[in-house]
């Protein structure tokens, strides 16, 4: 096409925006060799047009009060939050509309347009220009279009356009469209008959799809996935992406495996007012070569309706067989679970109470685990949690759950034991707390009852109580930069002993061994034990407090338990009795060392003296948020008391920008026991202004049915395509990143977020 | 007004002189000069007046010279002001020349030269491209907005799905 | 060696009575309304607000075991909360806070695992609002906007 002009689109290279004053610079990717400026900046809040006086400047001017205004010359037509330059105009009677010729530009908050005509309503949004050029600062994209039109709602319709989030000179990608359309209102912008260009070759055609044009998560024409892998061989994926309506779309992802064969998967979304939001997805590949021609298939379904202070939602997953994550699966992170949830629930939130009914299972997908091993069901649970406020020290709390337990056993790897469980715990505690210190002495009571299936009648029941007194001072120093704490803290728990070795085990496992774990009442997380116990904990933490922010640079806690009575309840019976008098030593330190450096560390005695666990942990994360190193060692040494088993680990990430576009980044976990990797990663990125390519490759130690080691060892490669502001895939690395390195969700924001919370 | 031709007119100034046959009189000195709605301030004036001692026009010069009528009953006083006034009281004509302004309506322009029509209201300003012509209008009233369109409705392309 | 017992929450003046800006179905709401009234600062009046930014809480595994499951797994959360008055004429920067709490993984006891992981996250959100307090020492008044 013509040579455009893009200075007055407002292109600025890197050299002139230097030139600016600083708050007039616009803050763009560095790979960028500059960025567009509009006169009017994108934060402008526009008023209604028909509310602020019109500015005209022009050579010439002929001003009719009862007809046509006519203005010649360098014309120059300004309102709050809009400006129109052209050669001439001609305003209609009255000045609302008006008739613009000659290189026209129009600019809005965040927004510019050029062309050779427009007409435009002063009063109103309504515009229309013809073969235009347009920047849009929002999308950081730029484009032409035979007409640009905008209606009274807003709603922006490019017709014949193309449209690039590339550097003006530099245009690597654009597509061009018959039809764009830009919905400022509903956040959308939907495109027809769309095809991509890269380097002026046309790539991909798209007969429709959407995209959101607010910040939201860019998602719409989705590029290829393509990857090898050493089990499955190359690996090619196409996914299609179909917007059904505003609020239902859908992905449909074709998937070559060149050693396992073809495979489909699909993804819907959907949004309702009536009932709710969620997701299916589901991916299934035919008789695959590499698993004696077993099928494969994964589903999932997700959602959730919250109409006011109550919830319905579900969380069901099913998977054809326990490797298929390790064989198919592009959700790295799920490689090493072991179980798929599925589960439905109700709750409800009252003003002092929160009550839940939910049913729930689990598909154990590790063919390791026998029966007895494997979870129960709750078919169903129904549980109700009450807190008074907290206007006066006194507190109660009370926690009442009736829950039927459910769990085949077929592999007669025990003894199958199901039933109803019924639990009630009000505890009432004193709340005392002051400047010097805190006391919060508590008294609780525990019902536990059983009534198992095939022996209806016969219930057995526990009723006991509990006492805690938690109480700690707090010592001061303060110095001229830091005021450094002494924090001495006790904590007493007394409860009887009932005897239990009949009771079965439901839901609960004994919780990890911490410095937290000292001054916690139970040393069972769950609801089938009532503990015994009779002992003292003593505690110790000292703060280094910066005077300057209030931030915790050092935290030091050391502390331990003293046992005056042996712990003879245990989780199964054959579990031995601790007779230990102390638990040994806890300790943990945290350390900010400055605004870059961090570090922890933790560290477990047992009773006898021997270093039991420790952890430490090194963090680089600079603030400015382009580069991360983590260091990480963690030891373990065999515990039976503790059902604890042995491991040294350690692991090493980093991202390093290597240059102005090059970025590596790097994952190394190594097990020091077993001397071998399991998992490593290797990616470098090249970042241009508007794409980004990035090389992974990967190597992890698959769990396939215990095989040998080197039948384990998988490697993977993979590329990753962005095309930024439009479109971008991740294969999982993303996912598997920000499950695996600390701070990466910091420095690539736009990362899925994988918590489930 | 459109009777001020027909009203008294009062001229005051330092000095004045007529010149019979010509019916011209040049008027020297912070002269004000009043008929109806019509008010001219100037240092200098040539008023050139017809035999029945109507005024045919008025040159004024000033630093800057002012000038202000009231078009019509129902419309705001027009006010201008510039280095030299030329009012053709016949036609109802104002040119105004070197750094003129001109306010009606609250409607303002700067410019060069601008005349304007008393009768039909109509502006025209001269100014080039380095100092152009500023103009500024008020937001259009909110009735007379409703009849107005934005000409033809697009045919082919462009119309939302 | 110079310690004595701390005689005030060392909660500015002008902090003691403060509007708290969250939005409520977030689980650090109670925990932080509670240590506030705790350090003895009257909610929902004064003209200085304590807002709430952003929270993220996610979970990441720190080690695996030999058959390549998860061992371990460690909690991070993060928060990034404001202090500004009521006329946003003084507005603080914003800041960081990020705690972390893992605890080891059975395979075979998954449901109490579950369990013992929402133990940990009342625990982070009751650690995270002492620092939060803890750090308002450090506010003082005549701090402009930056």
């Amino acid at each position: 096409g013509e040579t455009v002009n893009y200075q007055r689109l407002g292109w600025l290279t890197q050299a002139e925006i230097g030139k600016l004053p600083l708050e007039q610079q616009p803050v763009y990717p560095k790979v960028c060799q500059g960025a567009w400026i509009t006169p009017i900046a994108s934060t402008v809040k526009a008023p209604t047009p028909d509310s602020t006086p019109v500015e005209a400047l022009a050579a010439w001017v002929y001003y009719n009060p009862e007809g046509e205004s006519k203005l010649n010359g360098n014309v120059r037509i300004s309102q709050q939050g809009r400006l129109i330059e052209a050669d001439n105009a001609e305003l209609s009677q009255g000045q609302n509309t008006g008739k613009f010729k000659g290189n026209i530009l129009l600019a809005e908050p965040g927004v510019v347009m050029t062309g050779e005509q427009a007409d435009i309503d002063l009063q109103s949004d309504i515009a229309r220009l013809e073969r235009a050029e347009f920047v849009a600062t929002f999308l950081n994209a730029h484009g032409r279009a035979d007409q640009i039109q905008r209606d009274s709602q807003g709603i922006v319709t490019i017709a014949a356009g193309e449209y690039s989030t590339c550097e003006p000179n530099d245009r690597v990608w654009y597509f061009s469209a018959h039809d764009l359309s830009l919905n400022p209102t509903t956040g959308r912008g939907t495109v027809k008959r769309a095809t991509l260009h890269v380097q002026d070759i046309p790539v991909i055609y798209v007969p429709y799809f959407n995209f959101p044009i607010d910040g939201r998560r860019m998602s719409g024409l989705l590029v290829p996935r393509f990857g090898t892998t050493n089990d499955g061989g190359f690996d090619f994926a196409q996914p299609i992406y179909w917007n059904i309506a505003p609020n239902y779309d859908a992905t449909f992802t074709p998937r070559i495996l060149s050693r396992r064969g073809l495979m489909a998967e699909s993804e819907f979304r959907y949004l309702t007012a009536t009932w709710g939001e969620g997701e299916v997805n589901g991916a299934f590949l035919p008789s695959d070569k590499l698993y004696e021609d077993l099928d494969r298939k994964r589903a999932t379904w997700r959602h959730r309706y919250r109409p006011a202070n109550w919830q319905l939602s579900s969380n069901v997953n099913y998977v054809s067989d326990g490797a298929y994550f390790t064989d198919l699966g592009t959700d790295l992170v799920q490689s090493n679970t072991t179980h798929q949830e599925r589960s439905a629930d109700f709750s409800y939130w009252g003003k002092y109470w929160t009550g839940l009914v939910r049913v729930q299972g689990y598909q154990t997908i590790d063919p390791l685990l026998q029966d007895i091993d494997k979870p129960y069901a709750r078919l169903p649970q129904l549980l109700v949690t009450a807190q008074l406020p907290n206007s006066s020290p006194i507190q109660t709390h009370l926690l009442s759950e009736l829950t039927h337990f459910q769990r085949s056993i077929t592999d007669n790897s025990g003894a199958e034991v199901n039933g109803l469980r019924w639990r009630i715990e009000p505890e009432l505690s004193y709340d005392l707390h002051k400047p010097w210190g805190f006391v919060t002495p508590k008294l609780g009571f525990k019902q536990l009852a059983y009534r198992l299936d095939g022996d209806m009648h016969n219930t057995s029941h526990i009723n006991a109580t509990h006492f805690s007194i938690d109480t700690g001072l707090v010592f001061e120093r303060p110095a001229k930069s830091f005021t450094q704490t002494l924090e001495p803290r006790l904590f007493y728990v007394f409860s009887p002993y009932h005897e239990q070795n009949d009771l079965p085990n439901f839901d609960t496992a004994s919780t990890t061994f911490s410095f937290a774990q000292l001054f916690r009442a139970s040393r069972f997380s769950g609801g089938d034990r009532v503990d015994d116990a009779n002992q003292i904990s003593l505690g110790l933490t000292s703060r280094r407090i910066d005077n300057e922010d209030g931030s915790e640079r050092l935290r030091i806690s050391l502390g331990e338990v003293f046992y005056f009575r042996d712990r003879k309840v245990q989780l199964n019976s054959s579990d031995p009795i601790a007779t230990a008098s102390t638990s040994g030593l806890a300790g943990e330190i945290n350390a900010q060392f400055n605004a870059s450096w961090s570090g922890s560390a933790d560290a477990l005695w047992t009773a006898d003296g021997n270093t039991s666990q420790f952890g430490l942990q090194l963090h680089y994360l600079p603030n400015t948020y382009e580069r991360l190193f983590n260091l990480g060692y963690s030891f373990r040494r065999e515990v039976q008391a503790l059902n604890q088993k042995a491991l040294r680990q350690t692991s090493l990430s980093f991202i390093q920008p290597l240059s102005l576009h090059w970025q590596m980044l790097g994952l190394w976990q190594y097990d020091l026991l077993n001397k071998e990797t399991p998992d490593s990663l290797l990616g470098v990125t090249y970042d241009a202004c508007c794409w980004q390519v990035s090389f992974y490759r990967r190597q992890f130690l698959a769990d396939v049915d215990n095989t040998s080691a080197a039948e384990r060892k998988r490697s993977a490669f993979f590329i990753e395509l962005k095309l930024k502001g439009l479109a971008g895939l991740s294969s999982g690395v993303n996912d598997l990143l920000a499950n695996r390195v600390f701070g990466y969700q910091l420095i690539k924001p736009d990362t899925k977020n994988n918590s489930r919370f | 007004l459109p009777n001020d031709r027909d009203q008294p007119i009062s001229i005051a100034a330092n000095s004045a002189s007529f010149n019979e046959k010509t019916g011209i009189a040049t008027y020297t000195g912070n002269i004000e000069v009043q008929q109806g709605s019509l008010l001219i301030k100037a240092d200098e004036i040539i008023a050139t007046v017809d035999k029945q001692g109507t005024i045919i026009s008025v040159v004024a010069k000033g630093k800057p010279a002012r000038f202000q009528q009231q078009p019509a009953t129902d419309k705001g006083i027009a006010s201008a002001e510039a280095e030299e006034v030329n009012y053709q009281a016949r036609d109802g004509l104002v040119q105004l020349k070197g750094n003129a302004k001109l306010q009606q309506d609250n409607s303002s322009f700067k410019s060069q030269q601008i005349s304007y029509s008393l009768d039909k209201g109509e502006i025209e300003a001269k100014g080039d491209s380095k100092n152009r012509v500023q103009l500024v209008f008020p937001p259009p009233k909110k009735e007379d907005r409703k009849t107005k369109k934005l000409g033809e409705p697009p045919t082919s392309t462009g119309t939302q799905p | 060696c110079g310690y004595q017992l701390r005689g005030s929450y060392h909660i500015p003046p002008a902090l003691q009575q403060l509007q708290l800006r969250l939005n409520t179905s977030s689980n650090l709401a109670m925990p932080l309304r509670n240590t506030l009234i705790q350090s003895g600062i009257d909610l929902d009046e004064g003209n200085y607000a304590l807002e709430i930014v952003s929270e993220e809480l996610n979970k990441q595994t720190t080690s695996t075991d030999s058959r390549a499951k998860a061992a371990e797994y460690t909690l991070y959360y993060q928060v990034e909360y404001q202090l500004k008055s009521i006329d946003n004429k003084t507005v603080l920067p914003v800041k960081r806070l990020l705690l972390r709490r893992s605890y080891q993984y059975d395979t075979t006891a998954i449901v109490g695992k579950g369990a013992e992981e929402e133990l940990l996250i009342r625990e982070l959100y009751q650690d995270a609002a002492h620092q939060i307090v803890q750090q308002l020492r450090a506010f003082n008044t005549d701090t402009r906007a930056p």
